[in-house]
């Protein structure tokens, strides 16, 4: 009897492949029964709010953290903490900045890239790259502690990519910079995905994951809220979108006459402004726009947003996405 | 592997507190003890008044073994330096009448017990020639109690006229002597106890290193851990680099000593490397072991430093008594401190003619090194936390 031809579990295209991920801290449960499926080329957002176990999943699956249950395999195979050669193929930007204070900016990104690639001279490209590409050329011979806080976390995502990886996780990349450096670093992700890699994002700020990512976890307590893409997830709610008008005061009647609109849930008139909060319906701006003619209303300004994935949060826990982050 | 190690140094190197505290320290605590030194030494030893020294004769002082032999030798009319001139009285009235007369500058008695006293006259206070006084009757004191405790061991030598001539002819007095004569003795015990402290600071090299390179202990270790070279090699590299820049330190800190302050190693720079390398290692092995501990503070490393240095000696010559004292009751717990071990390393170097104690010191740093680093590698070897 042949033993070696006993069947073997389907390989996956997967590269990340996290099923039933259990982890508790004490009588916390950080994740709870958490399953991702990632596949190559992705752009893959985890979503949550702060202490919702985002890092916590990351640490579980680079096996930083031991976890109480659940598989997880990295390019389809099960990921250990001496599995150096899965290791050499990711890359992970933490989301604490962690980069030597002592070195500077280039002897940082070549020591990290150190971890990955043995050969010199192919380390001095890969390291320039990685330098050209976050736009630190100017700062080489800084130290860290030179750095302003958004050309730091620049160095902790160059320290993270210059061995270019395939699968890349970045932590929370922009908390805490300037809309200018945040911009740069979306800009760079995506990249970085074109080039190939695929990238595992989370963040608590939904613009950011609804602009760069192809798909979406949201999750809260450490368990999955809701998956799919941007646009899947906006079609599971009966959320739709929000109107906002410009007009003159209104009269109670015809404030009650949009109330009544079939898919309009709220309308309020506020400083010189009508805010109206649809579920989903296909011509609800028309249908307001149309009262407001008849009642010989003029306006000014229209915006029609679209639902986003806060609305998403909202409807399925009952909480708020976003907190009080700063800037 | 060579790019871990370069890094692991150029962190090091370049860690300001790091470096006052393993490099500038003991460099200037040397430079302290060279002028502390260096003052007593000026009051010209040549214009050195040899001592006028009553004798009483009595039962207890012919007891003392080689007290009699060591006073002759250092009286002698042809000693290379005459500390002495001895003069016999009948009892301790007469000495006493005779040092307020002036005729002696003091006397010399011997308890029940064995033990020398040296009476001096208040005008000698301060004086070079009663510090050197009391060095050689300290001298006196250390041989009597090796001679005391070699008899124990071997009781034939009792009957052995040569044992006695230890007292006046052995390396250990005649050394301290020719010694004191250029600058008081004991200062190299110092020098020695203060390389013993700086192999002891040099410990936080390798626990800022270890804290480093482990998830626990910082951000920067996370990150080191998920990189794609096998841990082994991560910590080999981090244990070398941690290893040479102690080394570096203590050697600094040896050639400042040797070169710029004079202190005598007795001619055996090369053993001393030896002791160098050990006393590196050792700082190296207890240092990563205190690394892989979240809550550790550097300042408690040299807390710890300073308390052992209380045991080799380093803080005068009360501390001195207290650590010869420590030593000669519990020998097991001078061994089991590693600076108590350095010290004695350099000490036996200079003291002893035979490589014996010096070896055994070698072998006592080995021994603490080893625990320490099998510890220190079965903690480090992790890289899969509970929670971070
Ligand atoms: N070492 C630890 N010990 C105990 N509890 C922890 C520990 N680390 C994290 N937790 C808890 O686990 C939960 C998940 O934390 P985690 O850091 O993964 O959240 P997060 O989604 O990354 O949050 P943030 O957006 O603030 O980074 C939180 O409730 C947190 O308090
Ligand atoms: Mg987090």
């Amino acid at each position: 009897m042949d033993t070696d031809n006993a069947p073997q579990p389907a390989p996956t295209s997967d590269v990340v492949a996290v099923d039933g991920l259990v982890k508790r801290y004490g009588d916390l449960v950080a994740l709870d029964h958490l399953s991702l499926h990632i596949r190559a080329g992705e752009v893959f957002g985890l979503l949550g709010p702060n202490g919702s176990g985002k890092t916590t999943a990351i640490n579980c699956i680079l096996s930083l953290l031991s976890y109480d249950r659940g598989d997880i395999r990295l390019f389809g195979e099960p990921m250990e903490p001496t599995r150096y050669d899965l290791k050499r193929r990711i890359g992970v930007v933490p989301q604490e900045v962690a980069v030597f204070d002592e070195l500077t900016v280039r002897e940082n990104v070549d020591a990290f890239c150190a971890l990955y690639v043995d050969d010199r001279s192919r380390r001095r490209e890969l390291v320039d790259e990685a330098i050209e590409f976050v736009g630190l050329g100017d700062f080489v011979k800084f130290r860290p502690k030179k750095l302003s806080g958004g050309l730091r976390r620049r160095l902790n995502i160059a320290c993270g990519i210059a061995h270019k990886p395939e699968l890349i996780f970045l932590d929370e990349p922009t908390v805490a910079v300037d809309p200018q450096s945040r911009n740069s670093i979306l800009d760079g992700i995506s990249r970085l995905n074109h080039e190939g890699a695929t990238v595992v994002y989370t963040s608590h700020y939904m613009e950011e994951v609804e602009q760069i990512c192809s798909r979406i976890l949201i999750m809260d307590a450490g368990h999955e809220v809701a998956q799919g893409t941007n646009d899947e997830l906006k079609a599971m709610i009966g959320t739709g979108e929000h109107i906002r008008i410009e007009t003159a005061p209104l009269e109670e009647d015809t404030l009650e006459a949009i109330r009544r609109v079939e898919h309009v849930r709220h309308a309020i008139y506020e400083a010189g402004e009508l805010a109206c909060e649809c579920s989903t319906g296909a011509h609800n701006l028309a249908d307001v726009l149309g009262i407001l003619s008849g009642a010989g209303v003029s306006y000014g300004r229209v915006y029609s947003e679209p639902p986003t994935l806060n609305d998403v949060f909202l409807e399925i826990t009952g909480k708020e996405l976003r907190d009080e982050h700063v800037g | 592997m060579l790019s871990t190690f370069k890094t692991t140094v150029l962190s090091l190197v370049r860690d300001h507190a790091l470096l006052v505290w393993t490099l500038l320290f003991p460099i200037i605590m040397s430079m302290v003890f060279g002028l502390m030194f260096s003052s007593l030494q000026e009051q010209d030893s040549y214009a050195f008044d040899t001592v006028h020294l009553g004798i009483i004769r009595d039962i207890d002082f012919d007891a003392a073994p080689g007290l009699d032999q060591m006073l002759d030798a250092v009286s002698a009319e042809d000693a290379q330096t005459r500390y002495f001139e001895l003069t016999d009285c009948a009892d301790v009235d007469e000495a006493t009448r005779l040092t307020n007369d002036g005729t002696i500058d003091g006397y010399l008695t011997v308890s029940s017990d064995g033990t020398p006293e040296l009476h001096l006259a208040t005008r000698m206070n301060g004086t070079y020639a009663a510090s050197i006084s009391k060095a050689v009757m300290d001298s006196y004191v250390r041989t009597a109690a090796e001679y005391k405790e070699a008899i124990s061991q071997r009781p034939e030598l009792a009957a052995d006229p040569q044992a006695l001539a230890v007292f006046s002819t052995s390396a250990v007095s005649t050394t301290q002597l020719s010694v004191t004569r250029t600058a008081p003795q004991s200062s190299m015990r110092y020098y020695y106890a203060l390389l013993g402290m700086a192999a002891g600071m040099a410990a936080m090299i390798a626990a800022e290193a270890v804290r480093r390179c482990q998830a626990t202990t910082s951000p920067v270790g996370a990150r080191r851990v998920m990189g794609g070279i096998p841990r082994w090699k991560v910590l080999v590299a981090t244990m070398g680099a941690s290893w040479a820049c102690s080394m570096a330190c203590l050697v600094v800190a040896f050639c400042f000593m040797r070169f710029v302050i004079g202190v005598d190693f007795g001619g055996r720079e090369g053993w001393c490397l030896v002791a160098l390398v050990l006393s590196a290692a050792m700082a190296t092995c207890v240092g990563a072991f205190l690394g892989t501990f979240v809550r550790l503070h550097a300042g408690i490393i040299s807390g710890l430093t300073c308390l052992l240095s209380i045991f080799s000696g380093l803080y005068g010559p009360g501390v001195q008594t207290l650590s010869d004292t420590v030593a000669r009751t519990f020998p097991w717990l001078s061994a089991m401190n590693p600076l108590w071990q350095i010290s004695h390393a350099f000490f036996s170097l200079l003291y002893y003619d035979s490589l014996r104690p010096f070896a055994a010191s070698c072998l006592g740093l080995v021994a603490i090194s080893v625990p320490f680093l099998v510890l220190a590698v079965i903690r480090m070897r992790r890289q899969r936390y509970e929670h971070l």
